[in-house]
């Protein structure tokens, strides 16, 4: 997928209702439910064998630069919208962005050991930023420190639209956040959490293989 | 800092705090990164080194402090460990240092509930008074202004003044209820008061704890043991008493000696907390406690199983009774200018009338031993009179078997619903059981005839030989004296002499109690029982009169012994000649919580004031309702000395951990400063020395000098009076306060002497279980009634009309109306009367609101499910409260644990508005040991019983 | 991952700590106070979030239970020791932390118009159905059921957790739920049977009883145990045969797991109510039939609940008779704190407070 390179106000890059995002090429990646037999405790894999998840199977991608700013649009369907904190059985929405920090760190498994991959993590009941984590393999995920993935994010008639807005350069410590530049390919996959379906941490929807986007130098 | 105050300047303070406090060690939020295994930690570094030290910060303090929950608002002396850090107390722990009696008895540790644990809660809870208050709006309206410390006593001190000098000081109305009786800061108060010349209400006389059968029987106000005397008893009957509730930090002892093999037996209407630990449960009809004492009296009197010896020397059952008036054989009626308090038995070993060992008349030296006489139990004897007519008499006992003829166990089993058999059965047990003692408490002394279920209980452990002896007796509720506080706060010392006589003359009981009543009758005559105020002053006699709200043979009608009474001076009642009250100041009591029928106080009563003045630790419902209010400290913002009740054996003692909270103050210094103003006002207005109900002179500008003793304390200074009233304390070793409050528990070196509320009347054993009345059964002393025995005949003419001069059975009258159900209650578990009613936590473990208790098949009947809202009443009142149904519950039977607060009710309409609390006129008569003395008899609380319905609301 | 596997399960054995803490709790001594829950509740969950939390409550049974209906909401293992399928208790179901009008009712103005009460309308709470019980009278019956995490032996919450942030110490078995790994999924709620494990909103993680590790490690013994006026909770390694747990678990097979079924083999045991006896139509009482069904206490402790209430019967009978028990001696602990948790004797007044 072609990222273009359009001279944009930051505001609008991160506006997910901005004319922009007509300029962008649109994917459509199709998402599964992370397999079961991944899950890393037995039990999730064991009760979750008659409660399904994953219900989220198509995302809507569209990626701008303007040389400085890397932003993804993310819209999906999801008929609830779940944006209070986690509390009682509730959980809230998600969606994240993944990143190889390693050129052969694997998707499935969140990244490997000495093979990690970099997350950006947007919730509903926090819209206003995502985290960024690292993971070197399932149930490894750490929060880092670094907090500049601002997001924005807009549900109407079912459907999430959800702006990730990052500089292509990170200040972030080597090997805690991706990297990218203009003319670069990067890969990335995708990953959407349902909240009302008790979607959270390995439960959600994923799209299983890297995907390659390029941006416009 | 004046004005209306705001939300903020009302629970600001410490409360905020300590929630800031938790909160800084509380560090480490979902923000903190977590690292992977094996991965370094990057980004911020917390305080911390990880959540383990979070919490292990969050056990820290900068000191622990001993504490206690002194005065006596709570039974159970627990000493504490307060855990103070940056100048608040984070928690308290109970400080668990107390030694067993001996290798074969269990330990006292830890003392201490869910209340004693988080009074520091309480204490800086959203109920907290922290500034005084005044009221801007109508009275309840619950609109402040906050007002300085010298505009609040000003004001106070200008009314009383004001009040005292127009109409005397007695319009001046001091209420400090039970709840601050003490040994400590309080006792300064009291006295305060006192040299005041204030009517004081004796909130004994409402508390519903008068033991008013006991009284009759033994002339003893209280008694009890240690806890661990029950390791001594082969039976314990829990009869109208839950110790898993009420006495939480010594139930223990009771399972534990079921363990080491004693059998405990529950007598109740319902299946309680106590009731699951025991043996065997008898589940009598509510309110037919003594039918069942007497059908058991019945099965052990016509089976010849009781203790012939025992109860010819140590009861009033040989004593012979004119057969011709029921009165006893008086050494008046057999020779001219006899004795009338000279009593006979027929010594079978003479044939003959002799004087009964004990009799108030025959002096100290006569002792209840036989020696050579025996006394008949049994037959009808002839004897002469002085004017020379013959009369028959018969022993007591005689006439009790008559009137135990009407309880057979059939006829027992028919009133009370406890089958005949285990009747039977039981009161073979009773008089089988080698040692036998019975946890009565004060719940078997709300009810309307309450007298007569302790004086059937009584008559068992009589029968039995189970009163004076180790693992025997009733347990009520006794306390350990300290000398100290009397003699530092008494105005009148014995004399040299008298002092010197002490060290090698014992007075008896009964020369004890005469001492105290003249001193009474002399310096402390200002009390009036508070039921009898409220008779007088609130209308509750429109109520309490009314005759279908009482026995068909009541004696007496309420209204005239109460009249005659009062007319005779056996009753006080203050203000009298129609002068009215005019300034009532209650002390950390919560009187409309309490009283009965509280709407016709507020109706009634409250009108009549000019000023209502509340000093309280937190808010009440009463404060709610009143002028002034000020605020009080909390038990570990001041020294404190907790009133000694004789569970344990040791003083408790708690030091001050805090600065007052806001700026409330202790009662010691409150009362300072007003009496300081006080006589500062009668000074500048060159007041003359008032007259008091007796005449004698108040003197209003030497006040404030009487109460510092002439500059020996001051307001200030409380530890010169602390340091003085442990020194001077012998039986609490003489110590010095600042080693007392080191230790925190002090053992009891002996039990302090008699005092008319200190009711052990045993000697101080080291090495076992302290328990009561030893002196009597053991030593030979009279009892302190006036035949000198146990006394189950009483020969006033009210009683012999009620039928009531031997225990019988009455059944409950109606009191309330025509309706089918019972009220009953207890002390909760929750709170200590209404002190922690509204704390949050613990009411997060109840419903958040008041309940009752309610049978499944009543709660059916009336279509209420488990939580509905229902509506209790009856012809006098009603209130709203949640519905828990329970097979428990006895169906008939309602149980409202007590004391919530009347702001928790909707339109604070509590669960005393329906009821009257009808007293027995019986319990005004004069006689011997029967009479009004403060905090002993009179006119007493009995919400139990109350007739009511139930819908929903 | 954590870095030890005790707790789990492998090559179908769990593996074990090296000694194990555990308490027994004596139902026969318990007045259903709630000492032991406020004392839990002031020593650590007053902090943020932390307001409806309850480590350890007193349950009336039979009843609901906290949180209500918890026996019904699966979890542990199955008997081939496979996870069963849980529920999430929610905050209404443990009871929420009731809000209340104080500052309303004694200063709002609004005199008797409003009242002191919960500013929600709770349907639940931590003790809701407290002393309300079952049967029908005159043979109702209910009892005390103190309950809290159980540390077990294969706990179904450490198992649960897919980021291993629940450990099972070495050294003494101690369940402990790390809270800079957790991230709040609560599948270990879901997972635990017993359903003793909180989750604080505010800081998006679940918490649980720490067994007050920072007072075992000053010797003091936890709160809930130390500050019980019934004396009722001992606490000791399960392997030291001079100890009360030992003896009452082991030796004398009094006291039992609760839901052993639940298969995660529970570190707490219970010393099973007696009851006096039932009565019968005529208001007798029927010495053969107990008053608590028994099919009601093998639901609880399983079938060696016969035997657990015969044996202390008859040590009660011979005691009554004179002679002497050791059980008994154990249950009536004289010398407290030594017999109640001989291990954790210290009094926290004597331990330095300041923080190091």
């Amino acid at each position: 997928m072609r990222v273009r390179r359009l001279a944009a106000g930051t505001a609008d890059l991160l506006d997910p209702g901005s004319s922009l995002w007509s300029k962008a090429e649109t994917g459509t990646f199709e998402l599964i439910p992370t397999p079961l037999a991944m899950q890393p405790s037995a039990y999730v894999r064991a009760s979750r064998e008659q409660r399904p998840f994953g219900r989220v199977r198509e995302v809507e991608v569209r990626v701008l630069h303007d040389g400085e700013h890397v932003a993804f649009l993310l819209a999906w369907d999801d008929p609830d919208r779940d944006v209070e904190p986690p509390g009682d059985e509730r959980f809230p929405d998600g969606a994240a962005l993944l990143f190889p920090l390693a050129s052969d760190a694997p998707l499935v498994t969140m990244g490997a050991e000495g093979r990690a991959v970099n997350a950006w993590h947007w919730r509903a009941d926090r819209p206003e930023r995502a985290r960024n984590n690292v993971a070197a393999g399932l149930g490894t995920t750490r929060v880092t420190q670094d907090a500049s993935i601002a997001t924005s994010a807009r549900w109407d008639h079912g459907r999430w639209r959800v702006v990730f807005r990052r500089t292509l350069a990170s200040t972030a410590p080597a090997g805690e956040a991706v990297r990218m530049k203009p003319g670069d390919a990067v890969l990335v996959a995708f990953a959407v959490w349902d909240g009302s379906n008790g979607e959270r941490g390995g439960l959600k929807s994923f799209s299983p293989a890297w995907h390659t986007i390029t941006l416009e130098g | 800092m004046k004005g209306e105050i705001t939300r903020r300047g009302f629970l600001g303070g410490a409360g905020s705090l300590l929630a800031l406090s938790m909160l800084q060690v509380r560090c480490s939020g979902a923000e903190t990164p977590a690292a992977a295994p094996g991965a370094p930690v990057t980004g911020v570094t917390p305080v911390y080194g990880d959540w383990q030290d979070v919490y292990r910060q969050q056990w820290t303090w900068d000191k622990v402090v001993k504490g206690a929950h002194h005065v006596v608002n709570c039974v159970s002396a627990c000493p504490f460990n307060l855990f103070v850090k940056d100048g608040i107390v984070l928690r308290e722990e109970q400080n668990a240092v107390m030694e067993a009696n001996n290798e074969n008895l269990p330990d006292f540790n830890p003392r201490g509930c869910q209340k004693g644990v988080c009074y520091s809660q309480l204490m800086y809870g959203p109920g907290r008074l922290r500034y005084p208050l005044k009221r801007v709006g109508a009275r309840g309206e619950g609109r402040w202004k906050r007002i300085s410390w010298d505009e609040a006593i000003g004001e106070i001190a200008d009314k009383i003044v004001e009040v005292a000098a127009k109409d005397g000081p007695e319009c001046v109305i001091y209420d400090s209820g039970t709840a601050n009786a003490g040994y400590g800061s309080e006792a300064g108060e009291m006295r305060g008061f006192d040299i005041l010349g204030a009517t004081q209400l004796d909130g004994w006389a409402c508390a519903g704890d008068m033991p008013l059968g006991v009284i009759m029987t033994w002339g003893l106000f209280n008694v009890d043991s240690t806890s661990d005397d029950y390791f001594h008893s082969d039976l314990v009957l829990l009869w109208l008493g839950n110790p898993s509730y009420t006495r939480i930090p010594d139930a223990h002892f009771l399972w534990e000696a079921r363990y080491n093999g004693s059998k405990i037996v529950s007598i109740a209407p319902d299946y309680n907390a106590s009731t699951m630990h025991c043996d065997d449960w008898v589940n009598l009809r509510v309110g037919t406690d003594a039918a069942l004492a007497l059908g058991m009296a019945n099965v052990i009197v016509s089976e010849k199983i009781y203790r012939a010896d025992y109860v010819k020397e140590q009861t009033d059952l040989p004593l012979l009774v004119r057969d011709d008036d029921g009165r006893f054989l008086r050494e008046s009626d057999v020779e001219k200018g006899g004795k009338d308090n000279v009593f006979y038995l027929w010594n079978l070993a003479k044939g003959e009338a002799v004087p009964a060992p004990g009799s108030e008349g025959l002096g100290r030296s006569s002792k209840l031993a036989l020696g050579d006489l025996d006394p008949a139990l049994d037959g009808t004897y002839s004897v002469e009179l002085a004017d020379g007519k013959t009369v028959s008499v018969r022993p007591v006992f005689e006439r009790l078997r008559e009137r135990l003829a009407d309880y057979t166990p059939e006829r027992a089993a028919e009133i009370t619903g406890v089958p005949a058999e285990t009747i039977v059965e039981f009161a073979r047990e009773v008089a089988a059981a080698k040692t036998v003692s019975i946890f009565g408490s004060w719940g078997m002394m709300k009810h309307h005839h309450s007298d007569l279920f302790q004086r059937g209980m009584i008559l068992l452990l009589a029968l039995t030989g189970n009163v004076g002896k180790r693992g025997t007796g009733l347990h009520i509720g006794a306390w350990y004296m300290m000398s100290g506080v009397e003699t530092i706060l008494s105005d009148v010392q014995p004399a040299w002499w008298q002092k010197a006589l002490l060290k090698v003359f014992t007075p008896t009981v009964r020369e004890w109690i005469a001492a105290f009543r003249d001193y009474e009758d002399e310096h402390m005559y200002m009390n009036v029982p508070a039921l009898l105020f409220l008779h007088q002053f609130a209308g509750l006699g429109d109520v309490v009169d009314k005759p279908e709200y009482h026995d068909a043979r009541p004696g007496k009608p309420l209204r005239e012994a109460i009249a005659e009474g009062i007319a005779s001076g056996a009753l006080p009642m203050y203000p009298k000649n129609g002068k009215q009250p005019r300034v009532y100041v209650h002390t950390r009591v919560n009187p409309l919580r309490r009283w009965p029928m509280p709407q016709l106080a507020e109706k009634n009563f409250f009108p009549k004031l000019d000023l209502i003045v509340g000093v309280n630790v937190k808010m009440s419902s009463t404060c709610m309702k009143s002028d002034i209010v000020l605020p009080a400290c909390g038990y570990y913002e001041r020294r404190g000395i907790k009133y000694a009740q004789t569970y344990v054996p040791y003083y408790v003692v708690g030091d001050k951990a805090v600065e007052p909270v806001g700026e409330s103050k202790s009662e010691w210094e409150i009362t300072g400063l007003l009496l300081k103003a006080i006589q500062e006002r009668a000074r500048t207005q060159e007041l003359a020395p008032l007259k008091d109900v007796k005449d004698k002179p108040r003197d209003f500008a030497k006040v404030y000098d009487r109460w510092t003793k002439d500059g020996q304390f001051t307001e200030k200074d409380d530890l010169t009076y602390y340091e003085a009233a442990t020194r001077s304390s012998p039986e609490m070793g003489s110590i010095g306060w600042d080693e007392a409050v080191a230790k925190g528990a002090i053992r009891i070196q002996g039990l302090g002497p008699f005092r008319t509320h200190t009711n052990i009347c045993s000697d101080y054993e080291p090495g076992d279980s302290v328990y009561s009345c030893q002196w009597f059964v053991q030593h030979k002393q009279p009892w302190p009634t006036l035949t000198g025995r146990m006394q189950f005949y009483l020969d006033h003419p009210w009683f012999i009309a009620a039928a009531e001069e031997l225990p019988t059975h009455k059944e409950m009258p109606k009191v309330g109306g025509n309706y089918p159900l019972r009220l009953t209650g207890g002390h909760t578990r929750w709170s200590i009367h209404s002190s922690f009613r509204d704390e949050t936590n613990l009411n997060r473990l109840q419903r958040g609101e008041p309940v009752a208790y309610v049978s499944i098949a009543d709660a059916a009947a009336r279509g209420v499910k488990d939580n509905d809202r229902i509506v209790i009443f009856n012809d006098e009142g009603r209130c709203e409260l949640i519905a828990k149904p329970s097979p428990s519950v006895q169906p008939g039977q309602v149980i409202v644990y007590h004391a919530w607060e009347n702001f928790q009710f909707k339109d604070w309409k509590s669960n005393q508005e329906p009821v009257p609390s009808v007293w027995k006129s019986l319990h005004m008569a004069v006689y011997g040991q029967l009479h009004y003395r403060f905090l002993y008899a009179g006119p007493h609380h009995a919400p139990r019983g109350t007739t009511l319905d139930f819908r929903l609301a | 991952m954590a870095s030890n596997l005790v707790g789990r399960m492998r090559d179908g054995a769990v593996i074990r700590p090296k000694r194990q803490l555990a308490m027994v709790f004596d139902l026969n001594k318990c007045l259903g106070c709630h000492t032991c829950a406020m004392a839990c509740k002031t020593q650590w969950t007053s902090g943020e979030g932390m307001d409806a939390m309850w480590w350890t409550v007193v349950n009336t049974q039979p009843g609901r239970g906290t949180p209500r209906d918890w026996e019904k909401m699966g979890g542990g293992f199955d008997a081939s020791g496979e996870a069963r399928s849980g529920q999430l208790p929610t905050r209404e179901d443990f009871g929420d932390a009731w809000e209340f009008n104080h500052e309303e009712v004694f200063q709002g103005g609004k005199g008797t118009s409003v009242h002191l009460r919960p500013r929600t309308n709770p349907t639940w709470g931590p003790n809701w159905d407290e002393d309300q019980g079952g049967g029908e009278y005159p043979n109702a019956y209910y009892f005390y059921l103190p309950r809290l995490c159980n540390h077990c032996t294969h706990p179904a919450c450490l198992e649960a957790c897919p980021r291993s942030a629940i450990e099972k110490r070495e050294e003494d078995g101690v369940v402990l739920l790390n809270e800079d790994r957790c991230k709040g999924y609560r599948f270990c709620a879901e997972a635990c049977p017993y359903k003793r494990i909180y989750f604080n909103a505010t800081r998006g993680i679940s918490q649980k009883c720490i067994f007050c590790f920072p007072r075992l490690e000053k010797g003091v013994a936890p709160a809930c145990a130390r500050q019980c006026p019934g004396r009722l909770r001992f606490v000791g390694y399960r392997d030291d045969p001079n100890g009360p747990i030992w003896k009452l678990v082991d030796k004398w097979k009094v006291a039992l797991p609760l839901h052993a079924e639940f298969g995660t083999e529970p570190n707490v045991f219970y010393v099973p109510p007696l009851a006096p006896p039932r009565h019968d139509a005529a208001g007798r009482p029927d010495r053969d039939k107990p008053r608590i069904p028994i099919e009601y206490l093998r639901s609880l402790f399983g079938d060696g609940v016969d035997q657990a209430l015969e044996t202390l019967r008859a040590e009660m009978e011979k005691r009554r008779r004179g002679e002497e028990s050791e059980l008994l001696r154990t249950l009536i602990v004289y010398r407290w704190p030594k017999d109640i948790f001989p291990d954790f004797p210290n009094d926290p007044a004597s331990v330095e407070g300041r923080s190091a």
